[in-house]
């Protein structure tokens, strides 16, 4: 069993298998080595339970698998409930899935923003993720402004 | 003009020279005709009264002056908040690596011909998105564009269609292309569509060729005259659908040296008998195949492809295919239908 503590002091105790979906926790476990030491981070125990035995990406894994990979935003059952949160929520799992190195958790989170991306136009997008348009007049130049008017036309 | 403090604003304000008395409506209720006096009297007044106007015209233009300087000032704050709430805004937290990762999933296809493609929207979102997706030739590396027929050439539109497939050609640089393409044109007893100005472009650019859809009429040499003269050096998966049961030909294929998936379905596969098989890189590099089985062809196709990984045929009912193997050594898995 592993020790898991949050920013908040929480503290969870999970199988090393489990949390061992996150390559930064398994590297460190390698690294501590058996110890009763807690580790200090926030964890995303119940997305890697699910996930529990599915064979981990390979560091070294053939492009083209990685490639297939890349071709499809779709999402399992499971993880689209997993992920459905709201958009801080959404952010700050992507972030610490980048941080913790669960690509899988990663690659679910990059997808389901993608998905909410898709057919929309420019100012769809700003409202949906509170953006600025930020060309001003004076960088609007002629190649930006036809840009944007294909990109808004629909 | 004289000035005097504002009763309600305690702000400065002119002094009317004319005070507004009800004196008027006796004089024009009244029965009788007017003093003597009144008349000289009501003439200054009026003259007055014009002197009055115009410094409340001044007074009301100079307020309107300050009051839109006043929205002007609360418009920029409004947008000041806004820039600041947008600065809080989750997605902003994202590093660029991991935004870039979402552009990817994003642009797996740019649909050009319907849209303007998902590369060119995020671009025009805001300036750090246009950097972005600029710099990253592979966004705009996939591309699904339709070809219209020649009777429903449409002017505008495909102009346009060829404007935004030149920007994503240029965009993606050296790249290697995805792409699917649909053309309507290329049927057998019609132009092939090889003048189409969008086919040029696009095939100028066919050594970049690396995964690539066709939707058309057979695919056989005749049909595609332009193709012969294409450089495939990288075109790795070809995907050929055709709008009904038709053909193809592999010496369409002779000059793809890294073709490892070529996909058919429903599509028989031909070549001239006598002059050898005409994939002769096919041996080590094609290791997916789907096509309509024909039981002539098929020992010669099983011997010329001998690394093959997955076969998908598609048997029709009118040839006798008993005695055919469908298992052998060097394949991982087979699927065969049956319709």
């Amino acid at each position: 069993m592993v020790t898991l503590v949050t920013s908040d002091n929480e503290k969870f105790n999970a199988e090393k298998e489990v949390v061992e979906r996150s390559v930064l926790i398994k590297n460190m476990l390698e690294d501590v080595g058996e110890s009763d030491q807690p580790i200090p981070l926030p964890m995303f125990l119940e997305y890697c339970e699910h996930h529990r035995g599915e064979p981990l990406p390979a560091p070294d894994a053939d492009t083209s698998q990685d490639d297939t990979r890349k071709r499809t935003t779709d999402i399992s059952e499971w993880d689209q409930k997993f992920i459905t949160v709201d958009q801080e929520m959404l952010f700050e799992i992507i972030l610490a899935a980048n941080y913790l190195d669960i690509k899988s958790l990663l690659d679910v989170g990059c997808k389901t923003v993608a998905n909410m991306i898709k057919g929309k136009t420019p100012e769809e997008i700003r409202k949906l993720f509170n953006i600025v348009n930020d060309f001003t007049p004076r960088r609007r130049c002629a190649q930006i402004k036809k840009e944007n008017e294909w990109a808004e036309d629909r | 003009m004289a000035l005097e403090s504002c009763s309600q604003c305690h702000s400065t304000v002119f002094k009317p020279r004319v005070n507004v008395t009800s004196d008027v409506y006796e004089h024009l209720r009244s029965t009788n005709t007017l003093p003597e006096n009144i008349l000289p009297n009501t003439s200054a007044l009026l003259l007055s009264i014009e002197k009055d106007l115009d410094d409340y015209e001044s007074e009301i233009h100079a307020l309107q002056i300050r009051i839109a300087d006043i929205e002007k000032r609360r418009t920029r704050l409004r947008t000041h908040a806004e820039n600041l709430q947008s600065l809080l805004s989750p997605i902003r937290r994202l590093p660029n690596e991991l935004l870039m990762r979402v552009f990817g999933y994003a642009c797996i296809e740019n649909e050009l011909t319907y849209g303007c493609g998902s590369a060119l929207t995020l671009g025009s979102v805001c300036l750090r998105w246009r950097q972005l997706t600029i710099e990253c030739p592979e966004l705009w590396s996939n591309m699904n564009i339709c070809i219209v027929a020649e009777d429903e050439f449409d002017e505008v539109g495909d102009v346009r269609l060829a404007a935004r497939v030149n920007l994503y050609l240029g965009r993606s640089k050296s790249h290697p292309l995805r792409f699917t393409l649909i053309s309507i044109p290329w049927r057998p007893d019609s132009d092939d569509g090889s003048d189409n100005p969008i086919f040029k472009q696009i095939a100028r650019q066919s050594f970049r060729w690396k995964h690539v859809s066709f939707r058309g009429a057979s695919f056989v040499p005749d049909n595609y005259p332009t193709w012969d003269s294409l450089d495939l050096p990288i075109l790795d998966t070809l995907n050929l659908s055709s709008y009904g049961a038709d053909s193809c030909s592999l010496e369409m294929l002779k000059k793809t040296p890294m073709l490892r998936a070529f996909h058919a379905p429903g599509m028989d596969c031909l070549w001239h008998q006598g002059s050898g098989f005409p994939l002769p890189s096919a041996r080590t590099t094609l290791r997916d195949l789907e096509y309509n089985l024909i039981a002539d062809n098929f020992y010669e196709i099983l011997d010329n492809c001998s690394n093959l990984h997955r076969l998908s045929l598609i048997a029709r009912e009118k040839y006798n295919y008993s005695g055919l193997p469908f298992c052998w050594s060097y394949t991982h898995s087979l699927y065969h239908s049956e319709h």
